[in-house]
């Protein structure tokens, strides 16, 4: 650890900042650090509580700007120091702390200063504050934070837990698992009764002196009060009608899944009805592609409920929202949790409603080596799947080569194209247009997307202008677009996009796609609604889209020069491009069209009839 | 008002010498409801019992109770035999190594006959004991704090209940069938009897003591990672809500 000395002027300097800023919380930071925290904080913080990673306040995360901004730095700043000195003009973004543990107890509404005080007066009299008080001391010696929380009977009736904050204990663990805050209130006057007219029958009961000790005899309460029946609780409180239709998806952001399903819910309510429709969020509150659903869908998510449920208590509630509502079906649309709950309790689901889910596309590891739902769960839950429903065949058909599945199983393996978004009629570039031809690539900045490729294309096709629009986590793929676009006036990165169909379109020629592997991308079928022309990697199932007809489908081994070529034989032969955009859009409407999406969903697989079936 | 006639029924599996005690606290029960004028009836339903528990069970008990054998392995389906068999206006469970408080009968049988309303009803607490030590609360349904969603989740009360005989006859024990993953034909019957209507009452100041077997049925029934058959108990509970209370929790 770095001890630093500091010089009075440094010293007042910073105590200057820090106090004109609200990033230095004094009173939170002694709370937050009641071991280590001298008299004075500040000087705590700038001489050890920096280097230990501790927070001033709960406005700043040390930490998180340390690994930002500070990584590559020779000595080591004080991250508030930084931020104020240089950072915040800089426009460095800041992040609230994790709760410290005195904020998780406050939070917790179970510790009261006043009762706390009447409770112990000695702690009164030592002016210590009750918060602090019991983190430092408190708890320690058994003190109850509040008339809620019996912090002796918790560790009575928890022993394991000895050693530890009983009350932390119990918000981070103990309540998830059912256990009791306190002791509940039940007439015990019944219990001791009851053992005493019964006892002199039984040599288990009275030679265990069994009721000796009943001030300390477990209490079970029948009804549950644990974490799931909460959250199952509010869950069904929030349901006008039982479902008919549960669709389950981790989130329901603005990517290519979401989209698919918002249009199995939409199938949903064209069939049964607005309110026949549950959509449940099974790994988090982001709802940021909400909007693509039809309006006045029921949505429940278990982060908005309880956003520190764990795994298993997810899968559990998954498990308990299929048993209980009996739907006639439920989809997953790339829920993780509802996966596990099919592979854990599928023999029992299916008594239930009919099960399905959608499949997509493998990912890749590093090595090459496939992975994804559909090489986790496929094979351990098609025994209990009515249909699985993929976006195209090559994924299918290499599923059921790859893991030997027998015919009757293949029949539950369909085939359902994605509707296509609403047809603009492709524009024929005139003769005249002397304009440089413009390349738009509109996609997440991912691995999966070939960047490396891309970056090959834009270094080498001048003849071209770039548009580029997308988001990435990934900040090394968006370092190395961002150097290519400084140095190259023909490249254009534009950032992130909301809606493909907010693009300016118009003034666009190509549509280029790159990737490694692939379904069918839905933002294929956007650009052809969108009448471009279209150039794409061969890879996954673009080839039941993309061919020689409807656009330029360009073979992984032909790299960069290939694209090139594809791009300049789309530019230079307006008339070829425009004609294998309307090629294209006759199969969008033949084969991506609502009916054939909705028939499918309806009749397939034959066996037991699709998802809307009855 | 004329004293009603009682049936004591106890389920008999393979409990061997510990359904002594059983048999003990039916007596203490009986005798004391007969005391109060109260008719009784004893039913001993053995339901695929081996030979050491039929030996205790013929050897305990006075000639005038009934006992039957029956083949169902199915504690539900034994339950309904009984119920088909009984003759009380009134019927209340024991299983062969669990205990009644000694005024459990009858004061249940008193509740049930001055209840114009019928209910089924549990007592107030039950003592866990054996392979483990714990009181277990039950809760009434007219109590504030009854919340109906969750017995979907877990079981509220036991199976050792106290009932008119035709809401036994009209709401009969669903079958368990371990091998589907389905079990608890007692907490399904709960579920099933409220969404029929049916209230769950608790008998203050009475109770039940529970021996918990590492052996027993209801631990073999966790073991199968079985769950109980819920019906059409949550669409009954969205169904009937007061939409006012869905209102309230929304805000």
């Amino acid at each position: 650890m770095v001890t630093k000395v500091l010089d009075a002027s440094y010293y007042l300097i910073a105590s200057i900042l820090f106090r004109r800023s609200s990033l230095f919380d004094a009173q939170w930071y002694e709370l937050a650090y009641p071991a280590l925290t001298k008299r004075d904080s500040i000087h705590h913080y700038l001489t050890k509580g920096a280097a230990l990673g501790y927070n001033p306040s709960r406005l700043f995360d040390s930490q998180a700007y340390q690994n930002r901004y500070l990584a590559n730095y020779p000595s080591s700043p004080v991250p508030l120091l930084h931020y104020l000195l240089i950072g915040r003009w800089r426009g460095f973004q800041i992040e609230p702390a994790e709760p410290s543990d005195a904020d998780v107890i406050r939070d917790s509404g179970f510790f009261n200063d006043d009762w706390y005080y009447a409770a112990y007066p000695d702690v009164l009299a030592s002016r210590i504050p009750a918060l602090r008080h019991f983190i430092t001391f408190g708890w320690r010696e058994n003190r109850s934070p509040g008339p809620e929380f019996n912090s002796t009977w918790y560790l009575n009736r928890y022993p394991h837990v000895i050693g530890q904050n009983p009350l932390l204990h119990f918000i981070k663990h103990g309540r998830g698992q059912g256990y009791l805050a306190t002791r509940p209130t039940v007439d015990l006057d019944s219990a001791r009764k009851v053992i005493e007219e019964v006892e002199d029958l039984d040599p288990e009961l009275y030679a265990a002196n069994y009721g000796q000790d009943i001030a300390n005899l477990e209490i079970s309460t029948s009804m549950p009060r644990h974490r799931i029946a909460l959250v199952f609780e509010k869950i069904i409180s929030r349901l006008n009608a039982p479902p008919k239709i549960i669709v389950f998806v981790p989130w329901l952001k603005r990517g290519g899944a979401d989209l698919l399903a918002c249009h199995v819910a939409r199938a949903c309510v064209e069939t049964f009805g607005l309110h026949s429709v549950l959509v449940v969020l099974t790994d988090n509150d982001d709802r940021s592609g909400e909007h693509r659903l039809p309006d006045g869908v029921n949505v429940v998510s278990f982060s908005a409920i309880a956003p520190d449920l764990d795994e298993s208590a997810r899968v559990e509630l998954v498990e308990a929202l299929v048993r209980s509502l009996q739907p006639s079906a439920i989809i997953n649309v790339n829920s993780r949790q509802c996966w596990e709950a099919i592979r854990r309790h599928g023999h029992r689901m299916v008594q239930f409603a009919r099960l399905y889910a959608m499949l997509f596309c493998p990912d890749y590891d590093s090595q090459g080596r496939r992975f994804g739902y559909s090489y986790e769960f496929l094979r351990p839950c098609l025994q209990f799947l009515a249909g699985v429903y993929f976006d195209n065949t090559t994924h299918l058909e290499d599923l059921k080569e790859q893991f030997a599945i027998p015919p009757d199983l293949q029949d539950r393996l369909v085939c359902l194209l994605q509707p296509a978004p609403p047809l603009i009629p492709p524009r024929l570039r005139e003769d005249g247009d002397t304009r440089r031809p413009n390349i738009l690539w509109a996609g997440r900045i991912t691995r999966q997307k070939n960047i490396r490729l891309l970056l090959e294309i834009l270094q080498n096709a001048r003849q071209f202008d770039f548009h580029i629009w997308g988001d990435t986590d990934d900040p090394t793929l968006m370092a190395a677009l961002d150097d290519v676009a400084r140095s190259r006036d023909y490249v254009f990165l534009n950032g992130k996009f909301d809606r493909f169909e907010d693009l300016p379109l118009p003034s666009y020629d190509v549509f280029l796609y790159t990737s490694l592997w692939d379904g069918l991308p839905n933002v294929l079928l956007e650009a052809a609604a969108c009448g471009l022309p279209i150039v794409a990697s061969e890879s996954g199932g673009i080839a039941e889209l993309v061919n020689d007809t409807t656009g330029w489908l360009v073979p992984p081994s032909h790299q960069a020069p290939g694209f090139i070529a594809a791009l300049r034989e789309a530019t230079d032969n307006p008339e070829t491009a425009y004609l294998r955009a309307t090629a294209m859009q006759r199969r969008l409407i033949e084969h991506h069209n609502w009916k054939s999406y909705k028939t499918v969903l309806t009749q397939q697989p034959s066996a037991t009839g699709g998802l809307l079936h009855g | 008002m004329a004293k009603s006639k009682i049936t004591a029924i106890l389920n008999v599996h393979r409990e061997g010498l510990l359904a002594v005690p059983a048999i003990a606290s039916i007596y203490r029960n009986t005798d004391r409801l007969l005391d109060a004028g109260y008719e009784v009836e004893i039913l001993g339903i053995m339901d695929r019992s081996d030979p050491l528990t039929k030996s205790v069970i013929e050897s305990r008990f006075r000639k005038d109770v009934t006992l039957i054998e029956t083949d169902f392995g199915d504690a539900g389906l034994a339950r309904n035999h009984a119920v088909n068999v009984a003759t009380g206006d009134f019927l209340g469970f024991l299983d062969a190594d669990d205990l009644w408080g000694a005024d459990w009968l009858i004061r249940a049988a008193d509740m049930a006959q001055t209840r114009e309303a019928s209910a089924i009803w549990h007592p107030e607490v039950s003592i866990y004991f054996g392979d483990a030590k714990l009181a277990f609360y039950h809760i009434d349904m007219e109590d504030p704090r009854f919340e109906p969603t969750g017995l979907a989740l877990d079981n509220y009360w036991t199976a050792l209940s106290f009932a008119a005989r035709e809401i036994y006859s009209q709401n009969p024990y669903p079958p368990t069938d371990l091998r589907e993953g389905i079990g608890f034909e007692d907490w399904s019957w709960n579920m099933n009897t409220i969404s029929a209507g049916l209230l769950h009452k608790v008998v203050p100041k009475t109770g039940h003591a529970i021996r918990r077997r590492l052996r027993s049925l209801s631990r073999m029934t966790l073991k199968a990672d079985a769950i109980s058959h819920p019906g059409d108990y949550i669409k009954h509970v969205i169904e009937t809500r007061d939409p006012q209370i869905t209102l309230q929790i929304d805000q």
